[in-house]
């Protein structure tokens, strides 16, 4: 054993060794916290008031914010004597999702509750609008400039999911898609912290004019 | 280059093959797919320029005028005040009660009988030059519906103007009540107008807005229905659609002034009235920054059209579509009218002087004149005028077939080309006929549908004047705002985002809705604690109070069964057009445009000056009606548009 510790090149594995097992802690550890964080706000409001909720396996009580994992969950939301509400449900941060569901009658096929218990849900719905919106447009403060229209080319602005951003242009002459450009920078939009799309780009037939 | 329009004809020797080359070149450039693609979803907003027109219109005035009149008159009510006063009204008072007439009271507007007003405004009236009665919607008088008991009503209201000691020319305006309305409201109908009709002789005029919204309808016999118009007549076949409150004063407004509207040479397909830069739609043809552009290009015009006899408004139209109003020769070699063949050059890039400009306007003014040989060009002879923009488009026969196919006759091919009269009617508008209405959208290629969404060359040529003011005095731009919806936005809804919790609403939105909300029971406002602050309240006022669709949300009335989002998410998807689900790109929104998720709404207001956000929203209970708050971006969202 002595031996074995004295000779440099097993001195060298065994550290090699030791390095690369505290890496590997190092790594799942850090992933393993970042998945823990990774939540998002779900706000809940549902009619009828004792109705079962379930996002995926888990059950959320009535009337709250929940903090949940992001991922993309199956909504299941359920109660004696009305008809059963499913949908899928990406739960994202920044994207502030919403279980805001009154349940349909299952004999009238109609959602028939007080109307201040429906607007306690309307305020919920609203909330959860205005703080992914304030949340949103801080982030991209682009959004607050546009869309702007033109009779010759058209700028906007999309999402893929609700949470990221990209500024769009609609036209289909090289010439239009330049003034575009130059208009989003006079709209005080620095384009390099922005992708930008055309999205009815077209190869002009003979360039050379263009 | 752009893409061409026009077929590609054989070359018969080597000069017809170079004449041809330079056709398609010319063809080539003018191309309105090379700027834009649909340019009616690219307007701007509501508040528009127009150019007056600097003749005779301009200087006939209308002086003091008098409106009197129910809820049609009520929801035309600012239409009424702008257009009356751009048509030279000194000043204009509108007294309107919804659900009155002219011996009963109403519940909305003044809320007093039309006898009452005409007593209350006496010295108003006293004093007007003209007076629009517009009553008979809610009948003449209540009660016994004969022509003697309703024509008593008709001599009563006479009788009152006649002793105030006015000297007004009078005007009535006659009901149009379709056969989609109750049918207790159309058994009466008829006699209405028949007595509006058989009472003229008592001292008015009758504006017949009856035969607009139906012109088989005869007001004068009122024997049958008049057949529902769902472009001015709402679903209730009563109240009116904002294209509706457009129609009606433009109509008004031309009987008042004599003129009737239109005037010039027509052809067979130009029955179309175009002014104040709007389409037939009413929506603007120029933004503004566009107009503002034209007027400062406008000497230049003028001096190349008094120079080669034509309108300068032809010249201004190939400007746009050429170079967007920019004196910059492009980075092509072909100056700013795009001289394909640069026979005019060499036109080296960037900036050009106001001589060099000069020189290049002239040009192209003499080759728009050259593409007719029709007579009147120097008039602004309207023929002329469309045969020489369809000349500078290649005149392509596969356009003149389109136009006979649509109805047009054979000797009036321009009606057929989408370079000349895209948007011009119905027939020609893309958005509307997507099957028989087309373009050549590649080069030698067949015609595609629909056309793409550029307005005709005609069409903005009478957008900014065109018609008969050729080489007038340059006329200030003028703003005036087109339509209720803004307008109504800007009194509802505070014009940036406020934070969750603040209830306080505008005064417009206090007086109107709030107010009004605890006198009329039957306004739909939604709110509890606060009545009113509320997303579905808000979206409903606003798109019923401004007259843009007056039956939304079952017309915002109780008793109709208005209701809160879940109603109004079941209302959009009956009566109006899905058009998508979040995140959706606002570019692609219009005004009015509903957004529906589970539980809240919001709509899509566009660009309106002063106005800080592309939506408005509000929340039940605690945020009042403001701008932004919401996001088309969101996910989980549907949204719907009027039909």
């Amino acid at each position: 054993m002595k031996q074995f510790l004295t000779k440099p090149k097993y001195i060298i594995i065994t550290i090699t060794a030791l390095l690369l097992f505290v890496l590997l802690i190092v790594v799942f550890a850090g992933k393993n916290t970042d998945n823990a964080q990774k939540t998002a706000p779900v706000y809940v409001e549902v009619l009828p008031k004792n109705a079962d909720i379930y996002l995926g396996d888990l059950k959320l009580p009535n009337s709250q914010i929940h903090q949940v994992p992001e991922g993309t969950y199956k909504v299941r939301i359920s109660s004696e004597g009305y008809v059963t509400h499913e949908e899928e449900m990406l739960v994202k941060d920044g994207l502030h999702p919403k279980l805001t569901i009154a349940l349909k009658d299952k004999i009238s096929g109609k959602v028939d509750f007080p109307i201040n218990d429906l607007y306690k849900l309307e305020q919920v719905s609203g909330r959860a609008s205005k703080e992914y919106t304030d949340a949103y447009e801080k982030k991209y403060p682009a959004k607050k400039k546009l869309p702007y229209k033109e009779n010759f080319y058209q700028i906007g602005y999309l999402s893929t999911d609700g949470t990221d951003f990209y500024i769009t242009v609609y036209t289909h002459s090289p010439r239009m898609r330049e003034a575009a450009v130059e208009k989003i920078e006079s709209l005080g939009i620095n384009i390099s912290e922005y992708k930008i799309k055309f999205m009815d780009y077209k190869m002009p037939l003979e360039e050379r004019n263009e | 280059m752009n893409p061409m329009t026009t077929p590609r004809r054989k070359p018969v020797n080597l000069m017809a093959l170079f004449v041809a080359f330079v056709m398609i070149i010319t063809v080539a450039i003018v191309d309105p797919a090379s700027v834009a693609a649909d340019s009616s979803r690219y307007l701007k907003s509501n508040d528009v320029y127009f150019f007056e027109q600097c003749g005779e219109e301009q200087t006939e005035e209308l002086g003091k005028v008098y409106v009197l009149g129910d809820s049609i008159t009520l929801g035309a009510k600012s239409e009424y005040e702008k257009k009356l006063k751009s048509a030279g009204a000194k000043s204009v008072k509108v007294s309107a009660a919804g659900g009155g007439n002219l011996e009963g009271p109403g519940s909305t507007g003044t809320k007093q009988s039309g006898i009452e007003s005409i007593k209350e405004d006496s010295g108003y009236i006293k004093d007007s030059n003209v007076i629009i009665i517009a009553h008979g919607t809610n009948q003449l008088k209540h009660g016994n519906p004969s022509e003697e008991v309703q024509g008593g009503a008709i001599k009563n209201a006479l009788s009152e103007i006649e002793s105030t000691g006015t000297k007004a020319k009078i005007y009535w305006v006659d009901v149009s009540i379709t056969d989609r309305a109750s049918g207790n409201v159309q058994s009466y109908a008829g006699a209405i107008n028949r007595t509006i009709y058989k009472n003229k002789d008592a001292g008015y005029s009758v504006i017949s807005w009856s035969k607009v919204v139906d012109p088989n309808y005869k007001p004068e016999d009122a024997t049958g229905p008049l057949k529902h118009n769902p472009e001015l007549i709402g679903s209730d076949g009563v109240h009116l659609t904002a294209e509706g409150n457009t129609k009606l004063v433009d109509t008004v407004v031309g009987e008042a002034k004599g003129s009737g509207g239109g005037g010039g040479s027509k052809s067979s397909g130009g029955s179309i009235n175009v002014s104040d830069n709007k389409d037939y739609k009413g929506n603007p043809v120029f933004t503004e920054e566009h107009l503002e552009k034209i007027k400062e290009n406008q000497s230049v015009y003028e001096k190349a059209a008094d120079q080669v006899g034509i309108p300068w408004q032809m010249i201004a139209v190939v400007h746009a579509r050429e170079t967007v109003l920019d004196r910059i020769n492009p980075a092509n070699g072909q100056g700013v009218y795009q001289d394909a063949a640069k026979l005019n050059g060499p036109y080296p890039t960037g900036p050009v002087s106001e001589a060099e400009f000069l020189r290049q306007t002239i040009w192209a003014a003499e080759l728009l004149k050259s593409k007719t040989e029709l007579p009147g060009i120097e008039e602004g002879d309207e023929k002329a005028v469309k045969d020489a923009f369809f000349g500078y488009n290649g005149k392509s026969a596969a356009y003149a077939a389109q136009g006979q196919k649509l109805g047009f006759p054979a000797d009036e091919p321009w009606e057929g080309s989408p370079y000349v009269m895209n948007i011009a009617d119905e027939k020609r508008d893309p958005e509307v006929n997507k099957t028989t209405w087309g373009q050549v959208k590649q080069d030698y290629g067949q015609i595609e549908y629909p056309a793409n969404g550029d307005h005709g060359a005609y069409i903005m040529y009478l957008a900014i004047g065109g018609m008969g003011s050729s080489s007038e005095d340059v006329c200030e731009p003028k703003k005036k705002n087109s339509g209720d919806f803004d307008g109504t936005l800007l009194d509802y809804a505070w014009p940036d985002p406020i934070p969750t919790g603040d209830v306080n609403a505008t005064d417009g939105y206090k007086e109107k809705v709030i107010k009004e909300s605890r006198i009329n029971r039957d306004l739909y406002v939604g709110g509890t604690i606060y009545p009113a602050i509320d997303c579905g309240g808000f979206t409903t006022r606003l798109t019923v109070d401004s007259g843009f669709e007056p039956e939304y949300n079952n017309s915002g009335s109780i008793a109709q069964l208005a209701g809160p989002t879940d109603t109004q998410h079941g209302w959009n998807r009956e009566h109006r057009e899905k058009v998508g689900d979040g995140p959706i790109d606002p570019a692609k929104l219009e005004k009015g445009d509903i957004a529906m998720q589970e539980g809240h709404t919001f709509i899509f207001v566009g660009e309106v000056d002063g106005f800080n956000g592309d939506t408005a929203s509000a929340s039940w209970d605690e945020r009042a009606p403001a701008a932004g708050g919401n996001s088309a971006t969101e996910p989980a969202t549907e949204w719907y548009r009027k039909k």
